[in-house]
């Protein structure tokens, strides 16, 4: 019914990073998240972060398709920093053309009421406001805490408090931030070039030298396949329930907060009884074409490693020297 | 209730960079005004059935094109431009700021494919009661309550499903799960009831029951029913008026007589006799009886037909 729901992301421009072994993919991304975290330069990180954009250029990927991959996480990569540099108060204050980052604020009897009534009309102009409800309420939020920084006679309820912005605070916010984009970037890397499948070929390919745990391996290779299988059948299903029972009456576009919480069991229920349903079809359907939990299965594609898997490891091992020979020196 | 689709187009994917969007629907046209009307809609799969039928309950809004809804309380009005569209609501007489769909869900009822997975309550009667609960107008919820119990119990007496109603709908076998669901959408009491493939899986007496069900709704209580299907039995037997989807398009709009009796519409559109039919034209074509009147849609009169032949 819905075909815009594509997942894991999964784009086909052959190129020489789909063409790697997935067990090549995992293991050197794996790893160089590992030497990311390592590295606390900023420049070094920043250094980074370019040389892997490189490689999503070489991967042909569309870069646009790629950064809409990081929309998900926005909010929580602007809390994490905003809140580094609100909180970390170490080091000296940051000074901007002789003028200190600092801000005092004061809550008052009449700022506080001038807040209210601009929240009260805020919410009431909501109903009515489809788009760029983000950024009204920002500029909302800005507009209070400026009223705290200049409207600061009446009776007063807390009495200045600082906000400031300190240089080893903007240092770790700036860290953190580029770690996580960082991270996403080389995870983007794997998630967008590999097929789930292949994927879940890899992850089996790189525990089958533990060969005392195997049963266990294969086993939670195939439930993890099935379990990304699944997504997408599971949000078709779920779409599916959502119009029925809109056809009874539930309201999620428009509803009242409160009964949309009681409503949202009319959709839980149901799903919980589908995928016990669907799991058990596909249960019965695995056993009827003979398969056994743990036992050994031939397949069609072995993966081999090729000469592009070696240049990566090849290069893999030279990063990973090279920041841990610097991150034993203390330079980076 | 009048329903006016024109020229109705919907695409699941549309851009406006793109320059030959897929449509699933294109230019769909249509009037729904009599109280009593049995439509069947009829089109191989991925024909836009079901696209069609979403949008008689705004659950899909047209990306081009418009539709209009009527009652003696309201009137919706749907313009479709691209990727948004304008929806205003009359309540009334009185033009509303929120186009809230309520009052048109509660009028038209939507009846999905295997409506059995939408049972979530405790109990049947609970669960017939989440409709017409949703729908209340009353503000208390202690009258709330009251009111579509009685609903729900009604409809059930009607649906001859009393003795489930304290059961849980997951004890239920399928065929009765699936009348428990339906009953839920009648007991908010629309007008218009809208079924998707209803009798999918039923047993052959269920569904005999089912469609006479319904048959006695469209004909004692004159609600319409619209009824998607495959099955051409089924159009012949029920059906007072047919529409034929291709590719999204409304390829026929009108009688099953006219339908059945033109050749090349039934084949353009992938669709076949129904059984009796069939079987008439066999027995004319081998016997050769030049008299005989093959298109009876039901078996009484199509003995009847043989009756009169043979004296």
């Amino acid at each position: 019914m819905n075909n815009k729901i594509v997942f894991g992301q999964y784009i086909n421009t052959n190129s020489w990073i789909h063409r790697l072994d997935p067990r090549t993919k995992l293991v050197t991304l794996f790893l160089m998240m590992i030497g990311v975290f390592l590295i606390s330069n900023l420049y070094v990180l920043l250094g980074c972060l370019v040389f892997f954009f490189v490689v999503v250029l070489t991967s042909k990927i569309p870069l646009i398709k790629f950064l809409q991959s990081f929309k998900t996480i926005v909010m929580l990569i602007v809390f994490t920093t905003l809140f580094q540099i609100i909180f970390n108060r170490n080091g000296n204050i940051i000074e901007v053309k002789g003028y200190l980052l600092s801000f005092d604020f004061t809550l008052t009897w009449i700022n506080l009421a001038i807040s209210i009534v601009i929240l009260l009309i805020y919410f009431l102009l909501m109903r009515y406001i489809k788009k760029g409800k983000g950024i009204i309420f920002l500029i909302v939020f800005f507009v209070i805490m400026f009223l705290q920084y200049k409207l600061t006679f009446g009776p007063v309820i807390v009495s200045s408090y600082n906000i400031a912005v300190f240089d080893v605070g903007l240092k770790t916010s700036l860290l953190v931030l580029l770690r996580i984009v960082n991270l996403l970037t080389l995870s983007g890397l794997l998630t967008f070039t590999t097929k789930s499948t292949d994927l879940n070929n890899g992850i089996e390919g790189i525990f089958a030298p533990f060969k005392f745990m195997r049963k266990g391996i294969s086993i939670l290779a195939m439930m993890i396949s099935i379990a990304l299988r699944f997504i997408p059948t599971l949000i078709n299903e779920s779409t599916k329930i959502l119009r029925a029972q809109a056809s009874r009456g539930v309201d999620f576009e428009d509803g009242r907060l409160k009964d949309k919480i009681f409503q949202i069991v009319s959709l839980l229920v149901p799903m919980f009884v589908i995928s016990y349903k669907k799991a058990e079809d596909l249960a019965n359907a695995m056993e009827a074409r003979g398969y056994i939990p743990g036992e050994e299965r031939s397949r069609i594609n072995v993966l081999k490693y090729k000469l592009g898997d070696l240049f990566t490891y090849v290069f893999l091992i030279i990063f990973l020297t090279v920041i841990i020979f610097f991150k034993i020196k203390g330079v980076i | 209730m009048g329903i006016k689709f024109s020229e109705v187009k919907y695409s699941y994917t549309y851009s406006k960079k793109k320059k030959d969007n897929c449509y699933n629907l294109e230019d769909a046209s249509l009037q729904i005004d009599n109280n009593d009307e049995f439509i069947c809609v009829v089109g191989h799969t991925g024909s836009g059935k079901s696209t069609l039928i979403q949008h008689l309950n705004l659950l899909l809004k047209p990306t081009f094109g418009s539709i209009e809804i009527k009652d003696d309380d309201f009137e919706y009005r749907i313009n479709g431009k691209g990727k948004k569209n304008n929806t205003t609501l009359m309540l009334k007489g009185k033009k509303q700021k929120l186009p809230i769909l309520k009052p048109l869900r509660s009028k038209i009822g939507l009846v999905f494919q295997f409506p059995e997975y939408q049972l979530f309550e405790e109990t049947v009667l609970k669960d017939i009661m989440f409709g017409p609960k949703n729908f209340s107008s009353q503000k208390k919820k202690e009258k709330r309550e009251e009111e579509a119990k009685e609903k729900a119990i009604n409809i059930a007496n009607k649906m001859q499903i009393k003795d489930l109603l304290d059961l849980s709908p997951f004890e239920l076998s399928g065929g009765q799960m699936r009348r428990v669901a339906i009953a839920g959408i009648l007991a908010s009491n629309p007008d218009v009831l809208v079924l998707d493939e209803p009798t999918v899986g039923l047993d052959p007496i269920g569904k005999k029951e089912l469609l006479n069900f319904l048959k006695d709704l469209n004909e004692k209580d004159h609600k319409t029913i619209i009824l998607v299907t495959h099955d051409m039995d089924v159009v012949a037997e029920y059906a007072k008026r047919v529409i034929v989807l291709n590719k999204g398009k409304i390829t026929y709009d009108g009688s099953k007589d006219e339908l059945f009796k033109n050749n090349d519409l039934l084949l353009n559109n992938n669709l076949d006799y129904p059984s009796i039919v069939l079987l008439l034209k066999k027995l004319k074509e081998k016997l050769n009886i030049k008299e005989l009147d093959e298109y009876q849609y039901n078996i009484d009169d199509a003995f009847n037909e043989i009756k009169r032949w043979s004296k």
